[in-house]
């Protein structure tokens, strides 16, 4: 489902007496809820690329995360993540940042060897996961990334 | 360009080449330069091919862990760094890390007749001060190593009052150990060789040999250590290290903890 379908299908619930919609369709499931009075729309997209960072959201903030449309940067080893250089360089990437296949945006450090991570797409940081200097697990989600 | 009488590029080259050498297929040396490793990144960068070798004179700004400095004045030691192209898999590439403290260990052991050692992950030591440290940088593609630089540095002829006031009490060179001036090209050629041999080993899935070897020479195995890591302290008996590099300890509890990054910073 395109983040279009999305936007369409908000406008015409807004307009009616629906509260909670959902949807399964190829695998993605989409559940679009509001509440009637204040216009909210909350939207949860599962599977969730990260659900401790969904469950902080608030509805304003939250992110269509249709599968495939946010790209989500995996940590390749189990070591130490860092997202600057040094702990006085600024940081490889921030929230916004447009960044092109191939950029380095961040370490991940074991055994003292920096394992710098690419992005592996041209898109924008949507988020950064995880706080830098923190232990990760191999696979650990570390950016969420919106391709363009 | 010689760096000390018959201790060039050609002659490095000559060297390893009889050896059917993968490291040092093209060696360059460079009077000078920021960082061997940087410049090292930048000739992946244009597509230099694995095995190839940069070595300084002396570096500008040589670079340490993430973000520290490595003294790196002229005339005195070693600054080495070199691309690796295997597509390893990526959860083995800490054993990087590791060979070149090994093949750095059994260079200065063999010819300047050192008792070095390894604290894990890869310092080298000579009676509790450092001598040489590795730092890799890598990239890689999925699972799998797109590119690695390895980049040693070996402090071989520098003396005890050339050393920043600073880093003086840590740290000490091959020549204040045994009070005798090295010669710095059979070092290197030796350095180089043995990363060739522990490499080739690697890459053909032969890394028992690594981590045995590796155990041989840790001056950590054995020890009470205390481990600072990203989510805390852990103390305990440095026990041995993982097939992937990592090393574990018995905690106070009996349990088993595997770090994979941090700093020891005491061992007994």
């Amino acid at each position: 489902m395109e983040m279009n379908d999305l936007k369409e299908l908000m406008t015409l619930l807004k307009d009616t007496d629906i509260t909670e919609l959902q949807i399964e369709k190829e695998g993605a499931k989409v559940k679009i809820k509001r509440e009637k009075f204040f216009g909210h729309i909350e939207m949860q997209q599962q599977p969730s690329v990260d659900k401790r960072e969904v469950k902080k959201e608030t509805a304003a903030e939250a992110e269509v995360d249709v599968e495939g449309r946010l790209f989500t940067v995996t940590s390749p080893i189990v070591g130490t993540f860092y997202r600057s250089p040094s702990p006085d360089a600024p940081s490889f990437v921030e929230s916004g940042s447009r960044v092109k296949k191939g950029q380095v945006i961040c370490i991940v450090e074991a055994m003292k060897l920096m394992n710098e991570i690419e992005s592996e797409i041209d898109g924008v940081v949507v988020r950064a996961l995880v706080e830098s200097g923190s232990p990760v697990e191999y696979g650990e989600p570390l950016f969420l990334i919106e391709p363009v | 360009m010689d760096f000390e009488e018959g201790f060039n590029a050609d002659w490095l080259q000559n060297k390893l080449n009889e050896q059917s050498s993968i490291i040092g297929r093209k060696i360059i040396f460079l009077k000078e330069t920021g960082s061997t490793n940087e410049f090292a990144d930048n000739l992946v960068k244009k597509g230099s091919e694995e095995g190839t070798v940069v070595i300084a004179d002396s570096q500008t700004a040589g670079i340490g862990r993430h973000g520290r400095s490595w003294f790196s004045p002229p005339g005195k030691n070693l600054y080495v760094s070199v691309i690796l192209k295997h597509p390893l898999p990526v959860n083995k590439s800490g054993l990087l890390s590791l060979m070149a403290a090994v093949a750095s260990c059994s260079a200065l052991n063999k010819f300047a007749s050192l008792k070095t050692g390894i604290k894990w992950p890869n310092d080298v030591l000579c009676n509790e001060r450092k001598l040489g440290g590795i730092l890799t940088t890598l990239k890689s593609s999925g699972d799998f190593v797109k590119h690695a630089v390895l980049g040693i540095g070996l402090n071989i002829n520098i003396s005890r009052d050339e050393f920043p006031e600073e880093i003086s009490a840590t740290t000490t060179s091959a020549r204040i150990e045994t009070g005798a001036e090295l010669s710095r090209k059979d070092i290197a050629r030796e350095l180089l060789a043995n990363i060739d041999f522990w490499y080739k080993k690697l890459t053909s899935g032969e890394e028992e040999d690594i981590i045995s070897t590796w155990t041989k020479l840790s001056i950590t195995l054995g020890k009470k250590v205390t481990a600072k890591t990203a989510d805390g302290f852990y103390s305990g008996i440095a026990e041995a290290i993982d097939d992937k590099g990592m090393l574990l300890i018995r905690l106070d509890d009996n349990s088993l903890k595997k770090i994979s990054s941090g700093e020891i910073i005491n061992l007994r």
